[in-house]
C-alpha cells in the first residue's frame, strides 16, 4: 500500500509542485492550505505517514502546527519536514525544538526531496 | 480782575489739567494694551514656531529612515525581476529541450524496426527528460518565492503610508517623534538569504543585485537539514 504525505502550504503552486513530485513517485497526497486546515483534517481521521509543512502561513503557522501534531498521540512520532524559504539557524532551531524532523529550504529539487523523504519515512 | 474772570481762568486750567491727564491715561492704556497684545502675539508665534519645529523634526526623522530604505526596496524588486526572468529562461530552455527530444523520438519511431535506435538511447532520453522535469519543478517554485519577496517590499511601504498619513493629520503627535526602525523591521521580516544579501549590497551601494544564480549541487545539498 502506498504511503500518504500531507502537504501544508498556503501557496497553491507549491502544493501542486510537491504533489506532482510525490504522486509521480507513488505517494498518496493530502493537501491543506494552512495549519488550521491541517489540524482539522488530522483530527477528523487523516493519518499521514509524513507531513511536509511551510513555515509562514496565514492562520496557524508551521511551528504551531508541529506543536499541535506532537500533542496528538497517534502522530507523536510521525516525521515532519519543514519546506520553507526561511534559512536562518534561529528558525531551524525553533523548528527542531517544536519537533520537526528536518528542514528543507525552497526551492526544492524533486530528486533530492524524494531521497530525504525516503530517509525519514518509516520503512 | 473780577471774580468771574478769575473763576473762568481756574476752570480753563482745570480743564487743561484734566484733558492732559485723560490724554496721558489714554496713551498709557493704549501702550499697555499694545504691549500686551504684542506679547500675546509673540507668545503665539513662539508656540507656532515650536509646533513647526516639532513637525519638522517628525518629518525629518521619518525621511532619515525612509530614504535609506528606498534603495533596499528597489534592490529587492530588481532581484524579483531577475528571478522571474531566470525562471522564464529556465522553463523555456527545458520546454525546448523536451520538444526536441519528442521530435527525435517521433523520427525514431517512424524508422523501420531494427534500424539502429538502441535501448540505451531511449534510457538516456528518459533520464534527460526526468532531469528536465526536475528543473521545471524547481523553476516553477519562483512564484512562491517572488510572492514572499514582494510581500516584504509591500509591508514597509504600507507602514510608511500609515506613518505619512499620521504626519499629515497631526505632525506634532508625540508618538510620531519616536524613533522609527524601518530598516531593522524590514531586515527582521526577511526569510531568505538572498534577501539579506540584496539588502547588504544595497546599503553598501554595490551594483550587484544579490539575485540567486542557478543553485549548485553543493548548495542544493546544504538546503537540507535533518535533525
Amino acid at each position: 500500500m502506498s504511503q500518504t504525505v500531507m502537504i501544508v502550504d498556503d501557496s497553491v503552486t507549491m502544493r501542486d509542485m510537491v504533489a506532482f513530485t510525490l504522486t509521480g513517485a507513488g505517494f498518496q497526497v493530502v493537501q491543506a492550505g494552512d495549519g488550521n486546515e491541517a489540524v482539522g483534517k488530522l483530527t477528523s481521521g487523516s493519518k499521514p505517514d509524513l507531513v511536509v509543512t511551510d513555515l509562514n502561513m496565514p492562520g496557524m503557522d508551521g511551528i504551531s502546527l508541529i506543536r499541535e501534531i506532537r500533542k496528538m498521540p497517534t502522530l507523536k512520532f510521525t516525521p515532519i519536514l519543514m519546506l520553507t524559504t526561511e534559512s536562518s539557524d534561529d528558525k531551524k532551531a525553533e523548528g527542531r525544538a517544536a519537533g520537526a524532523t528536518g528542514w528543507i529550504v525552497k526551492p526544492f529539487n524533486p530528486e533530492q526531496f524524494l531521497k530525504v523523504l525516503k530517509k525519514v519515512l518509516p520503512a | 480782575m473780577s471774580v468771574e474772570a478769575a473763576g473762568s481762568g481756574w476752570v480753563l486750567v482745570l480743564g487743561f489739567v484734566l484733558g492732559a491727564a485723560a490724554t496721558y491715561g489714554w496713551s498709557r492704556w493704549r501702550e499697555t494694551r499694545r504691549r500686551a497684545s504684542s506679547e500675546a502675539a509673540m507668545e503665539a508665534i513662539q508656540v507656532k514656531a515650536a509646533r513647526f519645529e516639532q513637525a519638522q523634526h517628525a518629518w525629518e526623522q521619518f525621511a532619515s529612515h525612509a530614504v535609506p530604505l528606498m534603495p533596499v526596496l528597489v534592490r529587492q524588486l530588481a532581484t524579483v525581476i531577475e528571478q522571474t526572468e531566470c525562471a522564464a529562461v529556465d522553463l523555456t530552455g527545458k520546454v525546448r529541450s523536451i520538444s526536441e527530444r519528442a521530435r527525435r523520438q517521433a523520427a525514431d519511431m517512424s524508422r523501420p524496426a531494427g534500424s539502429g535506435c538502441s535501448v540505451e538511447r531511449h534510457q538516456a532520453d528518459a533520464e534527460e527528460l526526468a532531469a528536465d522535469v526536475s528543473r521545471i519543478v524547481m523553476a516553477m517554485q519562483f512564484q512562491d518565492i517572488t510572492k514572499q519577496k514582494l510581500e516584504h517590499v509591500a509591508q514597509p511601504l504600507a507602514q510608511m503610508k500609515t506613518h505619512m498619513e499620521s504626519l499629515l493629520a497631526n505632525p506634532t503627535a508625540p508618538e510620531l517623534s519616536k524613533a522609527l526602525n524601518l530598516l531593522e523591521e524590514v531586515e527582521r521580516s526577511y526569510t531568505m538569504e538572498t534577501e539579506r544579501i540584496a539588502m547588504a549590497h544595497a546599503l553598501q551601494g554595490h551594483a550587484q543585485s544579490g539575485a540567486p544564480a542557478q543553485a549548485t549541487a553543493e548548495e542544493e545539498e546544504q538546503s537540507v537539514t535533518l535533525f
